[in-house]
């Protein structure tokens, strides 16, 4: 279980850091295995920095982070290496997310040799991952810019998923995407939280695609949480007017 | 066997062609630079006389001497082609050590930002605002003339430059995606900065490479047009101040200042064509 | 009366590996103050049958066939009254709207430039004008807006700014490129309400890959590959289409069996003279190895399937 207790980050703005801005306050919540959590919100609600924290690419003002029953809220870069590979993150923009000078099988491939898979084993290896994720083989000798937005994203996966993750936190993945890609990478996530009982933070402002694919909801505004719950309990009766008012817009 | 050889050749072939179809400018600076390299390498097989030899003065261009003799008798055709190795050994040495210097300061300024940021960078700036000429001709001035310390004066005058456009590009990279997601994936700082940031940057670090090389060549010529060159190792610019300082100009022997001064420029025109960037079909990629 | 006019056209770029025809044959009518959308996946070519209406790509591409506009045919105006037809005519909204303002100008001058350029306004008059627009585009403090920099707005503001822009000219014809891209749900539903609300009495062609966009507009035209493949009005088309393809996306939404269709959409396979969505169809047979023609139905209603 990855969990965050009353996590909150501000940052400094302005000349000296005069200002402070509050992006994420008093957030608590646990990612469990084989569950898919989403969270939804307007732009700028704080979702992204809040991902951010979850994977310990930035620290938070206050609050823990724990992990599995370890607390790593105070653990340097160093330390938390080797918990780094249990969770992942994937984001919005397939346009940076892979280096455009490698060819997608050789991002896939670059963490072969941190993961100690032996050389004759690799082939395989990439091929039961491609297929995992549905990506044609003729596909992978190709650039990031000769590929869909789609076919990036899925590699995105097929590099994180040789790792093995127990935690993905998924940064509105398929905003970008065609309504047909982004169907099948949703049925992909959802088979893969159930089946390898992998915990999942589902990030997105597509109030359609969480309630298609996600156990449990949490509406976030201006930095706070301000609903959780099941949801369906959550769509069905809505608790706070703003997620009546994010409903309706659907 | 053979067949394989052929298959080969004609691969090689292939990707020639496409990579003059592509950039024909950079391919002609490729053959320009390749044809430079070429001449001064072999420069003893390629010189018909040795340049210390001395002979008949004065002399005009002829098949013996194809350039005529300068004030001692010295072919000055060998002279020139000698003078393309110091010429280049000049630029290619003072080029590297501007790279390493700005390569190094840049992307750990770009990449690790802070405090580091702000002293390497403001240093830079400051360098950036001397006035590169003048301190040279000082500096080379109150040195040795010698073609080491030529190289060395020229390289720490060129990294600024090169410091600041890297750095820039790796601000821009490093807040790509993928930096982050390879940062999650638990990739040490240096093996990102080496696969991704490096490899990223080396289109930039190229061609500021070369612009590096075509100034200092540049530079050493004007210093050496000053009589601040090294006497032992006659460059470019070097032959053009003799030519000024021994009689050439007087005599109006434009045999013997007008060829290095075309090695000058046709040299740096080759330095700069190959930074000419690709034709890419970005608009189109833009719409689809 | 009829506004814009396209017959066969066809726009091909010379790319490094070779010819690509981006969109083929299109044939489309638009009437004056009618809306239409224009729905497709990425790299279906509906951005470049936008540009080519207003004849943007004249440098990198061959463009074939004709684009009437009021009767007169864009390809072959003058420089001057392509000028005017561009801005003062048809207005395009373009795709990315943070990099679609200059950085180092604020926002508002950037729109009076647009107005002093089309002659509406000078001066005060045309900063006036600007601000009334940035007001009319759903912006409570309009003044602070026309005196931003663009990195200074989000990307739902760039989006309203540049939508006010456009209009800000009162042109005849809107085309809006990818307007609601990345806008989460609220901004979207209130930015498409302000859109058709600013574009009344003007013409609409919105370009989407969102459906939920398109369906604010009257009519749909749904493009595969550089094809139209269907065609018809909005309700009738969403609730019941008749093309494969159509009724693969719309089945493809979350809210329904967000079932993917199969297969990849595969840019390059234009010299195939078969359907082009045959690889990717559940009903493909024999017969759809022949290209279809896009049929008539019925009234406004086209489509470009053997089996429909």
């Amino acid at each position: 279980m990855l969990e965050l207790i009353e996590v909150s980050k501000s940052f400094r703005m302005g000349l000296f850091g005069r200002n402070r801005k509050v992006a994420v306050q008093d957030v608590s919540f646990s990612i469990k295995e084989g569950e898919i959590l989403g969270l939804v919100g307007e732009s700028g609600c704080g979702k992204s920095t809040l991902a951010r924290i979850a994977l310990k690419l930035i620290d938070p003002t206050s609050g823990r982070i724990v992990l599995n029953g370890t607390d790593v809220t105070d653990m340097q870069e160093k330390e938390f290496r080797v918990h780094r590979k249990q969770i992942q993150i994937v984001f919005q923009h397939p346009e940076g997310a892979l280096d455009p000078h490698y060819t997608l099988m050789a991002s896939i491939a670059e963490s072969f040799n941190k993961l100690k898979i032996p050389k004759g084993d690799r082939k395989a290896f990439l091929e039961r991952l491609a297929d995992e994720i549905n990506l044609p083989l003729e596909i992978l000798d190709r650039y990031p810019n000769q590929v869909s937005g789609g076919e990036i994203q899925r590699a995105v996966l097929a590099r994180i998923f040789a790792f093995q993750p127990k935690y993905l936190i998924l940064d509105e993945p398929t905003s970008m995407l065609d309504l047909s890609v982004q169907a099948s990478i949703l049925q992909l996530l959802k088979i893969k939280a159930k089946q390898d009982r992998m915990g999942m933070l589902f990030i997105s402002h597509d109030l359609e695609a969480v309630r298609a694919i996600c156990d449990h909801v949490m509406v976030m505004k201006d930095g706070k949480i301000l609903e959780e719950g099941p949801v369906e309990r959550v769509f069905e009766s809505p608790g706070t007017p703003y997620m009546r008012m994010l409903i309706s817009s659907i | 066997m053979i067949n394989n050889t052929t298959n080969c050749v004609l691969i090689m072939r292939a990707r020639l062609t496409r990579v003059i179809a592509r950039n024909p400018q950079r391919a002609a600076g490729l053959a320009v630079l390749l044809a430079l390299s070429l001449m001064a390498v072999f420069a003893s097989q390629i010189a018909p006389h040795d340049p210390r030899q001395t002979g008949i003065p004065y002399q005009a261009p002829s098949f013996e001497h194809l350039l005529g003799t300068n004030d001692l008798g010295q072919d000055l055709f060998s002279e020139l082609i000698y003078a393309t190795r110091v010429s280049l050994v000049i630029g290619f040495f003072a080029g590297i050590i501007s790279l390493v210097a700005g390569v190094t300061i840049g992307v750990f300024a770009g990449y690790y930002r802070g405090w580091a940021e702000e002293l390497l960078m403001g240093t830079t700036d400051v360098f950036l605002l001397i006035p590169g000429l003048p301190l040279m001709i000082m500096l080379a001035a109150y040195l040795d003339p010698s073609m080491w310390n030529i190289i060395i004066v020229v390289g720490l005058l060129w990294w600024c430059s090169t410091a600041r456009v890297v750095h820039s590009r790796v601000l821009q990279i490093r807040e790509m995606q993928f930096i982050e997601s390879t940062r999650a994936l638990g990739f040490s700082d240096l093996y990102i900065i080496i696969k991704h940031v490096l490899v990223n940057t080396k289109d930039i670090i190229f061609a500021k490479f070369s612009l590096a090389v075509a100034s200092a060549m540049l530079s050493e010529a004007s210093l050496s047009f000053l009589g601040l060159g090294d006497p032992m190792n006659i460059s470019w610019g070097e032959m053009t101040y003799f030519a000024f300082s021994r009689g050439g100009f007087a005599n109006d022997m434009w045999w013997w200042y007008l060829p290095p001064g075309l090695m000058i420029c046709i040299s740096i025109m080759g330095f700069l064509m190959v930074t000419i960037e690709d034709r890419k079909d970005s608009k189109l990629l833009e719409l689809i | 009366m009829m506004l814009l006019c396209i017959r066969n056209l066809s726009v091909t770029f010379d790319t490094l590996r070779g010819p690509f025809r981006a969109i083929e044959g299109i044939d489309l009518d638009l009437y004056e103050g009618e809306t239409l959308a224009i729905v497709g996946e990425s790299g279906c070519g509906k951005s470049v049958l936008g540009h080519a209406i207003m004849r943007l790509l004249d440098d990198i591409a061959t463009v074939d066939g004709s684009v009437k506009y009021k009767g007169q045919e864009v390809y072959s105006m003058e420089k001057s009254e392509l000028l005017n037809l561009r801005g003062k005519s048809i207005s395009l909204v373009p795709q990315s709207p943070s990099t679609s303002f200059n950085p180092v100008l604020k926002v508002g001058e950037q729109i009076k430039e647009i107005i002093e350029k089309d002659r509406i306004d000078k001066g005060p008059a045309a900063k006036k004008r600007a601000i009334d627009f940035l007001a009319k585009a759903g912006f409570s403090d309009p003044l602070s807006i026309y005196n931003s920099y663009p990195h200074q707005l989000s990307g739902g503001m760039c989006e309203r700014a540049l939508i006010a822009m456009a209009v800000s000219v009162e042109p005849e014809l809107i085309i809006a490129d990818e307007p609601t891209k990345g806008l989460d749900a609220l901004s979207r539903k209130s930015l498409l309400a302000m859109l058709h609300e600013m574009a009344q009495g003007a013409s609409m062609i919105m370009i989407t890959h969102d459906l939920k966009a398109a369906a604010t507009c009257r009519r749909v035209t749904v493009m595969y590959s550089g094809e139209i493949v269907e065609e018809g009005r909005t309700s009738n088309l969403l609730n019941s289409p008749k093309h494969f393809y159509t009724q693969g996306l719309l089945e493809a939404q979350p809210s329904r069996a967000m079932l993917p269709i199969k297969g990849r959409h595969t840019l390059l396979s234009h010299n195939d003279i078969g359907c082009r969505f045959r690889e990717r169809c559940d009903a493909a047979d024999e017969m759809c190895k022949n290209h279809p023609v896009l049929r008539r139905r019925d009234v406004m209603e086209w489509v470009r399937c053997h089996h429909a």
